[in-house]
């Protein structure tokens, strides 16, 4: 039986000679992730699958601010693309104010998961429903969406050509399409990317900075794992003695998670301050001298953290750090969005 | 195209031809843990060693490799190439394959891997691997284990960090040669591999974790980790495959 389906499938693969997939009756036309060199396999969900018609509507939707209450707001107002998709200030400003934490940068996301800092969505198309309803963020009610949408000049089309046998427009499909967009944004073409091609030099400091990086002296790498430079956990990196912010714990219930937060990724963190999930580091700096010495030491804080009195670095060592952290940005990836 | 087809149909065709896999079991390998006996228990103070240290696990992630069953007249019949386990993640508990008919007298595998394949690169690219990553600036390749937790010391909680490898580019790895008693006959068994953590610290060379600090760079340590981790290892007892309801569901 095996035999016969496998040579069944390959005579329906030879009949249909080079011709593309999706030209054929209004299908979407199916796209394929460009993954890059180095990178693990990308995971898309099998009932969202890639389409350009899908991507191009998700982007019109990330961009648009009809998704908000009075149209002032839209995702791209607090994932802004000259800041990979992060916001320079600490907390955004929603349509009722600033939000709790500061807004996470949006580059790599078809290798993440346990989206937002306390992990609480288990998917990008469900990340993207709660911002909509999120009364500080765009205070708006799905149905209202919905409506507006139904009645836009244009949408109704871009739904039907992206999702053509799935209508009517409901929220799961604009999540959908959403997270079709948010999947395309691969940054992955920083000076050491380049370095590691064998198409550049990193200078001398930025070669200590990654040697720094990568030895338990400066004991980056294993919360920030390369490629992506996370580790897609969530870690107590000895913020506050007391947590304001209970994080990963408000989901889990248990203590050991207070203050955990996930780890971002360190590609392109140039472009992403303020740091941390409340925004409370202005410079790379600030974020090395907390990790040198100035981390709070309980039983809440990581393990990779306490397990030495301080880094002990020096300034041209911490230097070195901030130039090679600096290696990580991919001007190419802010340029092209 | 063509060359595929007739590489499957050939394939098929030896499948279909033989009745030499009827004695053919699957043998399923849960990779579980315990501290000198006690079942473990994640993130709670509360384990003692030998060197009177008071501890508590937060992670627990380790490879295994090159798992074969070994019979008496010394064949042998591959598990798998690789295993990532993750204390956390019951997904990664177990690992099964089909084995030969016959009579085995050993769980035969390496804990990490041996120096020669410990290169960057070598393992699968995926995050569990990739997570387990040994920096090319310390040598490159794959952390054999990465065991954390906190303890309490004199005057406040600190923690340990016993992380092992390929420390100064040495083979820290470890070869381990079970016995068992199996036959395999067309049926299924499983069996549980224990790691007792406490032999890490204890098994026989005493290892203090007060003020150990960060140990991949530190061959000796490594050496002493190599030495105990060889004694932390034990089977449970041969059991036939209990078929549950899912299993009953799946073959419908």
């Amino acid at each position: 039986m095996l035999l016969f389906i496998l040579l069944s499938l390959a005579l329906v693969a030879c009949s249909n000679g080079d011709k593309s997939l999706g030209t054929n009756s209004g299908q979407p036309t199916p796209y394929a992730l460009n993954i890059p060199p180095r990178f693990p396999p990308a995971t898309i969900p099998p009932d969202n699958a890639l389409s350009v018609e899908g991507i191009d509507l998700g982007r019109q939707l990330f961009h648009d601010p009809i998704l908000s209450a009075d149209s002032t707001i839209a995702c791209a107002s607090c994932h802004l693309a000259s800041a990979a998709f992060s916001d320079p200030l600490p907390r955004s400003r929603g349509i009722a104010g600033t939000t709790r934490r500061n807004s996470m940068p949006l580059f790599n996301l078809a290798w993440s998961s346990d989206f937002f800092w306390d992990g609480r969505s288990p998917s990008l198309e469900d990340q993207a429903l709660h911002p909509v309803e999120d009364v500080i963020e765009m205070g708006e009610q799905w149905d209202n969406v919905i409506n507006k949408l139904e009645r836009h000049p244009r949408y109704p089309a871009l739904f039907a050509r992206a999702f053509g046998d799935h209508l009517p427009i409901g929220k799961e499909l604009v999540a959908q399409a959403i997270a079709q967009f948010e999947r395309t944004l691969i940054s992955a073409d920083s000076r050491y990317d380049r370095w590691l091609r064998g198409e550049l030099e990193l200078t001398v400091e930025e070669r200590a900075g990654f040697n720094l990086f990568f030895t338990e002296q400066g004991d980056c790498f294993h919360c920030h794992v390369d490629p992506l430079f996370t580790d897609n956990e969530f870690h107590n990196n000895g913020l506050d003695m007391a947590p304001p912010d209970s994080g990963l714990a408000a989901l889990s219930g248990r203590r050991s998670d207070i203050g955990k937060f996930k780890t971002p990724s360190l590609r392109n963190i140039e472009y992403t301050g303020p740091y941390m999930h409340d925004g409370r580091f202005d410079t790379l700096e600030e974020v090395v001298e907390h990790y040198n010495a100035g981390f709070a030491r309980n039983s809440l804080t990581d393990p990779l953290l306490l397990i030495r009195p301080s880094l002990d670095l020096n300034p041209a060592q911490k230097a070195a750090l901030v130039a090679f952290l600096k290696t990580l940005s991919d001007a190419s990836f802010i340029a092209d969005q | 195209m063509i060359s595929i087809i007739l590489w499957i149909t050939a394939i098929a065709l030896s499948g279909c031809g033989s009745n030499s896999d009827d004695d053919q079991g699957i043998v399923t390998i849960h990779l579980d843990h315990s501290v000198t006996g006690s079942e473990l228990v994640l993130q709670t103070i509360g384990y003692r060693n030998a060197a009177d240290n008071e501890y508590g696990i937060t992670r627990l992630e380790y490879i295994i490799s090159d798992v074969y069953l070994e019979k008496t007249d010394g064949t042998r019949s591959a598990l798998t190439a690789a295993h990532y386990r993750n204390a956390f993640d019951p997904d990664t508990r177990s690992l099964s394959a089909s084995v030969d008919g016959g009579s085995y007298s050993a769980l035969v595998f390496t804990f990490g891997i041996d120096g020669e394949r410990n290169h960057t690169g070598a393992l699968p690219n995926n995050e569990a691997f990739n997570h387990m990553a040994w920096p090319v600036p310390m040598g490159g390749g794959y952390h054999y284990m990465r065991f954390e937790g906190l303890y309490n010391n004199t005057d406040s909680v600190a923690s340990f960090l016993t992380h092992t490898g390929p420390s100064g580019g040495n083979d820290y790895s470890i070869d381990l040669a079970l016995p068992l008693a199996l036959s395999v006959d067309g049926d299924e068994w499983e069996i549980a591999l224990i790691m007792d953590l406490n032999q890490w610290y204890e098994g026989p060379i005493i290892y203090d974790l007060n003020g150990s600090g960060p140990i991949m760079g530190n061959p000796d340590i490594q050496a002493i980790l190599q030495t105990n981790g060889a004694n932390a290892f034990s089977l449970g007892a041969l059991e036939p495959h209990h078929r549950d309801d899912s299993d009953r569901e799946h073959d419908e």
